[in-house]
């Protein structure tokens, strides 16, 4: 079985390949820019993951209604609108193509492993960022904390009193305070 | 902050509507600048889409709230053409005419040369473009014509111009579908040789000196929808004080547009990068009422080249549901019988429409369809609208409840002509 992936994010199409791979789907991804109609003619797919903004959908749209053997847009499963489907759309921004013999039960299946893979390399992007963040934000405190004692003589619990007191003073960050002092030297 | 103008509060304030970047998104993003939204109670986000189908799927999945959508796509997509079925309704439209079809500069000098009227009349540059496929050498690629959507208004445009000629669109050229923004790049790099698309792309290319546009929408069906705004059936019946509080803000938009001393300040607005992104004089043209056809030449003035209001533009009529309907039929995307009243009244709402219409003191038509083409000059029609010119350039004229017998003067087998009189018994007797 073979899947286009049109459009999507460098690290979706990654990630998605990796997983349809596991499965025993061949996948390829187009070229910015390329001709859908060509591709799609040379290359024919029984799946398609397309990014659901992909100014090249409507394209896509064409060859599902001109080629009725080609994939075609699903957006309902057993007889039903497939939370799936809207969830793949609005939190991934993917639209499934689908030829017509492959059953809903492999297509539910599909857009499972597609969320659950995606959504969760998403998270752990978003929790490592996050976690990065705060770590820096922290060293910073510290380095602070380092030119307070170096240059003005006082214990560090002292220096780390008195960088709080300027925050709550001037009603910023304690963070916001020490990243002002590394840059300028001076609290306000 | 502007006083709600409703007093029913909206079910729903927080709203997000899609948009695809043309000069005819103008009536949303005027509503959302002018503080028309706002006065209604509504918290709007515009939500800049780059494809039909993300429009289509996105509302229809609950993503947005509502959008701007190409006149035929509620119909294609409740029937399933051209893509899955979803229920869209809609209560208004937000503007006639504003396509044009351009054709590269090669394919341009070809026709003009075998009719030089081909530069100024639609009718002689499709003659023209017939010859010309006839002496083109038979192992010739076909000429590729870029369209924005399958069902798209342009394709039915493009479609009728060319079988205005005797052109069958289906065998003597190829429809390829190109996003709108990328038209003038594909017919720069040869890709296609002409498209039928929304402004300001065809003023991009012939200022660009790229292309020549032969044709105006308004040419081929004067005054015909283009544009809608569409929710989802469910959405409506769950929204109802949501989905008037829009379209109020819409139709006031659609008023302030329609003046011509505000269109210089419109094109400001949309041209910016959140909305059209391209220069505020390429998008003033035409919002000004010129066409810019041929480069090299002062553009041409077309009063009507957008219209927003006047005309009772913004009122759903069932008769324009009618002639998507048949055009369907005609080019084969729809071959099972429909009930064709109850289909077009599933979709437009003219009721919805003078309701929110009355709520701003703004006259509405009484009856639900018109006769189409019959029209050669604008007429009075009710105490304080007219109707704008209305004909086809083929000089069609489709008469209320006469989609059948216009269908029975088309090539279409009889069967399926058959199963549609069965099926629409009214308009079988009417015109036995």
């Amino acid at each position: 079985m073979r899947a286009l992936l049109i459009d999507l994010a460098p690290e979706d199409a990654k990630h998605l390949t990796t997983a349809l791979a596991r499965a025993g789907i061949e996948c390829r991804s187009t070229k910015k820019d390329s001709d859908l109609y060509d591709e799609l003619e040379r290359w024919p797919p029984e799946l398609i993951f397309a990014r659901t903004g992909s100014s090249r959908r409507d394209v896509l749209e064409h060859v599902a209604h001109t080629r009725r053997d080609s994939p075609q847009t699903i957006i309902s499963l057993f007889g039903r609108p497939s939370e799936g489907i809207a969830r793949l759309a609005a939190e991934l921004d993917i639209s499934l193509y689908a030829i017509s013999s492959l059953r809903d039960s492999l297509l539910q299946a599909l857009i499972d492993i597609a969320i659950s893979e995606l959504h969760s390399h998403q998270q752990l992007h978003t929790e490592v960022a996050a976690a990065q963040f705060s770590s820096k934000q922290r060293l910073k405190t510290h380095e602070a904390i380092t030119f307070i004692v170096d240059n003005f003589s006082l214990a560090p619990h002292q220096a780390e009193a008195l960088l709080k007191k300027n925050a709550q003073r001037q009603n910023r960050s304690v963070e916001d305070i020490a990243d002002q002092l590394l840059c300028t030297g001076a609290m306000g | 902050m502007p006083h709600p103008t409703t007093a029913t509060p909206p079910e729903k304030p927080r709203l997000r509507l899609g948009f695809i970047p043309l000069t005819d998104c103008a009536p949303l993003v005027i509503a959302f600048e002018k503080g028309y939204f706002a006065a209604e109670g509504l918290d709007v986000e515009l939500c800049r889409e780059t494809s039909w189908a993300a429009i289509r799927d996105k509302v229809g999945l609950g993503i947005l709230d509502g959008a701007q959508m190409l006149a035929s796509m509620p119909l294609a997509s409740r029937l399933g053409i051209g893509g899955p079925r979803f229920d869209f309704v809609s209560g208004m439209v937000l503007d006639l005419n504003g396509n044009a079809i351009t054709l590269s500069n090669e394919l341009f000098q070809h026709l003009a040369a075998i009719d030089p009227h081909s530069a100024r009349c639609p009718s002689a540059a499709a003659g023209a473009l017939k010859q010309h496929l006839q002496v083109r050498e038979a192992s010739a690629a076909p000429l590729r014509l870029g369209i924005v959507y399958p069902c798209s208004t342009q394709s039915f445009e493009l479609r009728y111009w060319l079988a205005s000629a005797g052109i069958d669109p289906e065998r003597d050229v190829e429809l390829v579908v190109v996003p709108p923004p990328k038209m003038v790049t594909a017919l720069s790099e040869g890709n296609i040789d002409g498209f039928c698309v929304g402004e300001p792309w065809n003023t991009l290319a012939v200022q660009q000196r790229l292309g020549h546009v032969v044709a105006t929408k308004y040419q081929l069906w004067n005054n015909s929808p283009e544009k809608v705004f569409a929710v989802t059936k469910q959405w409506s019946h769950h929204h109802p004080n949501s989905h008037k509080a829009v379209l109020r803000a819409l139709l006031r938009a659609c008023q302030w547009l329609d003046k011509k001393e505000n269109r210089r300040r419109a094109a400001k607005i949309i041209s910016q990068a959140a909305y059209i992104a391209l220069p505020e004089d390429t998008v003033a043209l035409s919002l000004r009422g010129f066409s810019q056809r041929h480069h090299g030449e002062a553009p041409e003035e077309v009063a009507d080249f957008h219209v927003f209001h006047r005309y009772c533009a913004n009122f759903p009529w069932l008769s324009h549901i009618d002639w998507y309907i048949s055009q369907m039929y005609r080019w084969q995307l729809l071959k099972t019988p429909i009930k064709l009243d109850d289909t077009a009244r599933a979709i437009f709402k003219p009721d919805l429409y003078r309701q929110v219409a009355a709520s701003l003191g703004i006259d509405s038509p009484q009856i639900d369809r018109k006769t189409e083409g019959n029209l050669p000059q604008k007429m009075l029609f009710s105490d304080s609208q007219q109707l704008g010119p209305n004909q086809f350039i083929d000089g069609k004229i489709i008469a209320v409840g006469g989609t059948l017998t216009y269908l029975e003067e088309l090539p279409l087998p009889e069967s399926e002509l058959s199963a549609l009189r069965l099926m629409n018994p009214q308009q079988a007797s009417a015109h036995a």
